[in-house]
């Protein structure tokens, strides 16, 4: 037995993980949805990031025009602030999608965490921590989320964890499934044979295994989570001193009937949003269709 | 790979084939490459007889049997042609309306390996062979199911039509199985690897049942399977498949004592060497 | 007599299943009080049919459960829940391989990948040496050129060589005893001959154990020392003769069951049609294979049979009349079986 030398790795996770991007990025554009879904986001994100430079007016700037119907100087037109509401919408991006995105990231990690106990350790940690999970799942979203905002105010960071607070349980459930099913395979009962500890039987060998359709899950989150901010800044709830596209809606109420800009191109970017992302997860679960999968997990 | 396609069969060839298959090929499409599951076979059953068709995985035995039953999973073909003929007609040409009608009365059945896999759940057992049986004059549905239960050797017919298949032993399921599939009267019976999900002593008992039926009905049954045990005990003529091909085909005593092919002859060296206690001649 | 390096004691494993109706549940009783003994070196076959708790027996001797009573002992010493330096101990000298070959390598490892975890964490090689090592042990299952293999995915290897890299992964280690659940059921018949070949000779190069869990009798006879039968939980018979001279009517029972290959010795064609029988109950008290046995007596019925030593000490047998039914049971010329008369069996 010859004792190790001590030579550091580099982080062993990334490699897979990067390639594992590579691989799914290819097959992804392969196919159709998820082409059209990756141009979107990507495209969104491309606004959303240059925001300041697309924009011809600071979305806080008061113009002198207000009500003002889409022009070649406004495009979008102006709200009752006389706001340019093409400015309003790429700065109104940035908030969507980082709560979109936080949240549905959010939601990975706690309900990921729990869903991984849950499903590898059984037992009393299963029974409790599955009630827990449907106590939350059965407590209304909208509720949870206005209590959660009434409670603690509505600043940006606890939008997310508001938006995350909803959408959680889905996540654990998934990945609790995944972990109950893989954690029977053979291949664990191996590596446990093989005396590998717990934290590398849970994160190398079933997580991996367990991951595709729990990104597919992500991709939904995501959109649901855009769609429960919208919901939010409609009610009149976002945090104010940020552009969101709800926030807009919410202004735009008043006006429907005579200033119709300011409430169809608000609603059209949240559509084209969320669509983006649910074709983008269509993409991945053609791809992650087991039949499809390498392995054999069949 | 040599293929020797030699028929021994004996004098009943004056008698017109059940099933005459020539030149089945049946190649897949999976992923970008063309897997020729079936490469150019030909073989013959008569009324009445017990055919084995052996090989171990892959050779291509039982897509065979999907193939010429119509039963084929949902895979892209890249080609299927021969000439298939069942009691005189083309199988090929055949309307999926006409196939349906040849599997419901007196044309083929098929057995599985996996009872369960193939039998509704959510179904009494009574309901799933009487949705079978092709009607007759004389008894009623009931009648009828009772009968066939009877015939495969399950006691206690009135109350195990009430049972679910979850509910019965492996031996039992399969046996309802064949009970389904004689519901049809079928001239020929294909049987995939009827009994190789089941306890040894089960198998022996479910051979017999098939062995008893078979000639009580004077059906003619297609057995594929990979065990020789199978086939030496049941078969009155074998064909011998590797790689999408037939190797050998010969009486079943004849494959046995004068294997031609040294495939042949390594499969049956190595399930007597597997069995240990059984020497031949 | 040397001790055993794995002795369990009235090892039971129980578990509760909600019926299928919904209301309650019955107890399964997997293994229902075995007594085994595994010794360095020997190669120990345990056979049984389906139900008989032979795979739960595999989990318990891997100590992946817990068994629900009894005791297990390890170079003598009592395994409890397993932890710390004996856990590690263990976890070296017992070894396993799977059933489904590409179930027991993970998808989404390459073989070196899966294999640079274990050496890493055994420490049995430094970094930059581990794949000369991996090479030599790929090669001693008989898997050349190593390096072809190393960078595969399960499922780019066939079932034959999928098993070859599950025995590697065991012997790794070196250690004292693998525990082998169904290793060829999955395989074809002709690769089934190839690993019964490699385990062979492992088994003479390096003298490892191996108990081999299967319902193959045939192959079981060809390579086991000794052979446990299993039936509903318990075992009924073991020693080291008992494919010529089975001992109790169960293990009759099975050797009477193999198929021959061999076209003029059918039986099929020549039985009887059994009368299909309808199962007797099994009375709590009595011998579980009562409903099954041509063989039984009153005393069948009463008093249940525990496993007890017959003539030479390796036999034992749970029989009530395994005395008289010796000489009934003895196959005659070295392995030609005896024609049976009536199954006795139910299905």
């Amino acid at each position: 037995m010859v004792k190790e030398q001590n030579t550091t790795h580099p982080a062993p996770c990334i490699i897979p993980f990067l390639s594992i991007l590579h691989t799914g990025m290819t097959r992804i554009l392969a196919t159709r949805h998820g082409t059209l879904g990756v141009v979107i986001l990507i495209g969104l994100a491309c606004l959303a990031v240059a925001a300041p430079l697309l924009a011809p007016y600071h979305p806080f700037e008061q113009t002198p025009l207000s009500l003002a119907p889409p022009s070649a100087r406004y495009p979008f037109g102006t709200d009752n602030i006389g706001r340019d509401i093409f400015s309003l919408i790429l700065y109104g991006s940035r908030s969507s999608l980082l709560v979109g995105f936080g949240a549905a990231t959010a939601a990975l990690f706690v309900g990921g965490a729990i869903g991984i106990m849950a499903g590898y350790f059984r037992g009393p940690t299963e029974a409790v921590l599955m009630r827990v999970i449907e106590v939350f799942q059965t407590l209304p979203v909208i509720m949870l989320v206005l209590c959660a905002v009434a409670l603690f105010g509505s600043s940006f960071w606890l939008l997310i964890a508001a938006v995350a607070l909803a959408i959680w349980p889905m996540e654990a459930r998934l990945i609790y499934g995944q972990f109950i099913k893989l954690r029977e395979r053979e291949f664990v009962a191996a590596a446990r044979v093989a005396d590998l500890s717990t934290t590398h039987i849970i994160f190398r060998e079933i997580l991996p295994n367990a991951i595709q359709p729990v990104i597919v899950q992500v991709a939904l989150d995501a959109s649901a989570a855009i769609l429960i901010e919208a919901g939010l800044g409609f009610l009149g709830l976002s945090d104010p001193s940020m552009v969101s596209w709800g926030q807009l809606l919410f202004v735009a109420q008043d006006y429907m009937d005579s200033a119709w800009w300011m409430s169809l191109f608000p609603g059209i970017a949240i559509c084209i949003t969320v669509i983006g992302l649910n074709m983008f997860a269509d993409g991945l679960n053609e791809i992650v269709d087991p039949r499809r999968e390498i392995g054999g997990l069949q | 790979m040599n293929t020797s396609q030699d028929s021994d069969i004996p004098a009943s060839s004056s008698q017109p084939l059940l099933l005459d298959v020539k030149d089945l090929h049946v190649h897949l499409r999976i992923g970008n490459q063309i897997v020729r599951a079936v490469d150019g076979i030909s073989l013959e059953v008569r009324h009445g007889e017990c055919v084995g068709i052996v090989g171990e995985s892959g050779s291509g035995k039982s897509t065979t049997a999907r193939a010429i039953t119509k039963l084929m999973p949902n895979v892209s073909l890249a080609r299927f042609s021969g000439d298939l003929r069942f009691d005189g007609l083309d199988l090929l040409a055949m309307a999926d309306r006409d196939l349906r009608r040849l599997r419901k009365d007196s044309g083929f059945s098929m057995i599985f390996q996996d009872p369960l896999g193939y039998l509704n759940p959510t179904q009494r057992i009574g309901k799933q062979i009487g949705e079978a049986v092709s009607r007759d004059g004389g008894l009623s549905r009931e009648q009828s199911v009772w009968s066939l239960l009877d015939e495969v050797g399950l006691p206690d017919a009135r109350n195990l039509v009430r049972r679910y298949p979850h509910e019965l032993s492996g031996g039992m399921r399969q046996r309802v199985m064949i009970a389904i599939a004689l519901a049809s009267r079928p001239k020929l019976l294909f049987a995939d690897e009827p009994t190789t999900a089941l306890d040894a002593t089960v198998q022996l008992q479910v051979l017999q049942t098939l062995y008893r039926v078979q000639r009580e009905r004077n059906m003619a049954v297609v057995i594929i399977t990979h065990d020789l045990g199978v086939v030496a005990e049941l078969c009155d003529r074998v064909y011998v498949m590797h790689s999408g091909k037939v190797i050998e085909t010969a009486a079943t005593q004849d494959l046995f004592a004068r294997p031609r092919h040294a495939y042949s002859a390594r499969l049956i060296d190595l399930s007597t060497h597997l069995n240990p206690t059984e020497r031949y001649a | 007599m040397t001790a055993p390096l794995l002795s369990l004691r009235g090892i039971e494993q129980t578990y509760s299943r909600r019926n299928a109706s919904g209301w309650g549940s019955t107890t399964v009783r997997a293994v229902d009080g075995v007594d085994l003994d595994v010794f360095e070196g020997e190669t120990l076959a345990v056979v049984g049919e389906s139900g008989s708790g032979k795979s739960t027996l595999a989990k318990l001797l891997l100590m992946l459960n817990s068994p629900t009573n009894g005791k297990a002992f390890f170079k003598g010493e009592e395994l409890g829940s397993l932890r710390g330096p004996l856990q590690r101990e263990f976890r070296r000298d017992v070894q396993a391989v799977f059933q489904d070959p590409a179930s027991s390598l993970n998808p989404r490892m390459t073989v070196e990948t899966a294999l640079r975890f274990i050496v890493k964490r055994h420490a049995l090689r430094s970094v930059s040496d581990t794949r000369r090592f991996l090479a030599e042990c790929l090669t001693r299952v008989g898997l050349n050129p190593p390096e072809r293999y190393l960078d595969r995915y399960p499922h780019e290897l066939s079932g034959g060589q999928q098993q070859r890299v599950a025995i590697a992964r065991a012997m790794m280690i070196a250690p004292k005893v693998i525990v082998a659940d169904e290793p060829l059921s999955s395989l074809d018949v002709s690769v089934q001959a190839q690993i019964l070949d490699l385990m062979r000779d492992l088994r003479r190069s390096t003298n490892v154990g191996f108990v081999v869990i299967s319902h193959d009798l045939g192959a079981m006879q060809s390579i086991s020392d000794r052979t446990a039968v299993m039936y509903r939980g318990r075992i009924v018979e073991i020693g080291d003769d008992i494919y010529a001279r089975p001992k109790h009517p169960y293990t009759k029972l099975l050797l009477d069951a193999r198929l021959t290959a061999d076209p003029t010795r059918g039986r099929i064609r020549s039985m009887a049609p059994a009368p299909s029988i309808p199962p007797l109950a099994t009375t709590p008290e009595g011998c579980r294979f009562r409903p099954r046995c041509d063989y039984a007596v009153a005393l069948c019925e009463t008093a249940d049979p525990i496993l007890r030593p017959m003539h030479s000490g390796q036999t034992q047998v749970a029989c009530h009349r395994a005395e008289d039914l010796l000489r009934l049971f003895e196959i005659p010329g070295g392995g030609k079986r005896a024609p049976s008369t009536g199954d006795g069996l139910t299905a």
